[in-house]
């Protein structure tokens, strides 16, 4: 371990592609950050004043899964006033 | 009302208010999860039935704020730093070759700094207690809502750090709860 490395990243370099801790680990923080991109993203389309109609419809998903995944946050984060 | 319920409808303005004081309590304080510290502090912090009797028990925003560094700080004294979640959920993404740091520059070009949180911190395993407990709370003193007051009910009735930082600081925890039940019906 070098100076200036964090234990963390000589753990991850020691740990080999074939075990499965490790390649899990990468997909469930893929999801994690999956899911902040699409916030950020679902902001941006309201802000731009997008239709939860039209930003499910980009997604592919349901109008149902899209709003109840982000209207209730974005109500008590006070992003959205009026109704939709 | 044709939206559907989410679980955000179930607390009231000023509970919303105090998690999301809990949340920039536990990053302004450099954790990276809400534990039921973090809550506590932003109950006080707060507007609301529990910053007002907590206060008159003496448990100020400062005073808590300074009792959780100095436990939070014992505690890695005594067993050495958390691992820092943060850089493990980085590590595992640089190792699918993704640069996690590229991605929120490049976001925060556009949205403004800051704009990609990530890793979010997540709540503790008793800070979802609270949680829990509050709903209970509320639900026994007949309210359909969790207002502030459940919440600081919850932290009390789950033993964790924010019970620890209350008693170090002398506050009488059980007087503390018979105030809020007094307030509370």
């Amino acid at each position: 371990m070098s100076a200036g490395e964090t234990p963390a990243v000589a753990l991850a370099a020691q740990v080999t592609s074939k075990d499965p801790a490790t390649g899990l680990r990468a997909v469930l923080e893929l999801r994690r950050l999956l899911q902040e991109l699409e916030r950020l993203h679902v902001d941006n389309a309201r802000a731009q004043g997008w239709s939860w109609e039209n930003i499910a419809s980009a997604l592919q998903v349901s109008r149902q899964s899209v709003h109840e995944k982000h209207a209730g946050r974005r109500k008590a984060a006070g992003l959205e006033n009026g109704h939709d | 009302m044709t939206e559907a319920t989410s679980v955000f409808d179930r607390f009231t303005e000023l509970a919303k208010r105090a998690l999301a004081a809990s949340r920039e309590a536990a990053a302004s304080l450099g954790n990276d999860y809400v534990g039921t510290e973090h809550q506590l502090i932003g109950l006080a912090e707060a507007a609301g039935t529990a910053s007002e009797v907590l206060r008159a028990h003496g448990a100020e925003p400062a005073g808590l704020r300074a009792e959780t560094t100095r436990q939070f700080e014992a505690y890695v004294q005594a067993h050495g730093d958390p691992v820092p979640r943060g850089q493990v959920a980085k590590d595992a993404l640089s190792w699918l070759g993704i640069d996690v740091a590229e991605i929120q520059r490049r976001a925060g070009e556009t949205f403004g700094p800051g704009a990609l949180k990530y890793p979010r911190a997540h709540y503790s395993g008793r800070a979802k207690m609270v949680l829990q407990s509050s709903f209970r709370q509320a639900r026994e003193l007949g309210k359909q809502q969790v207002d502030t007051e459940h919440l600081l009910l919850g932290i009390l009735e789950t033993q964790g750090s924010a019970t620890r930082v209350l008693a170090a600081l002398g506050v009488d925890t059980q007087a503390l709860r018979q105030s809020v039940l007094d307030r509370a019906t």
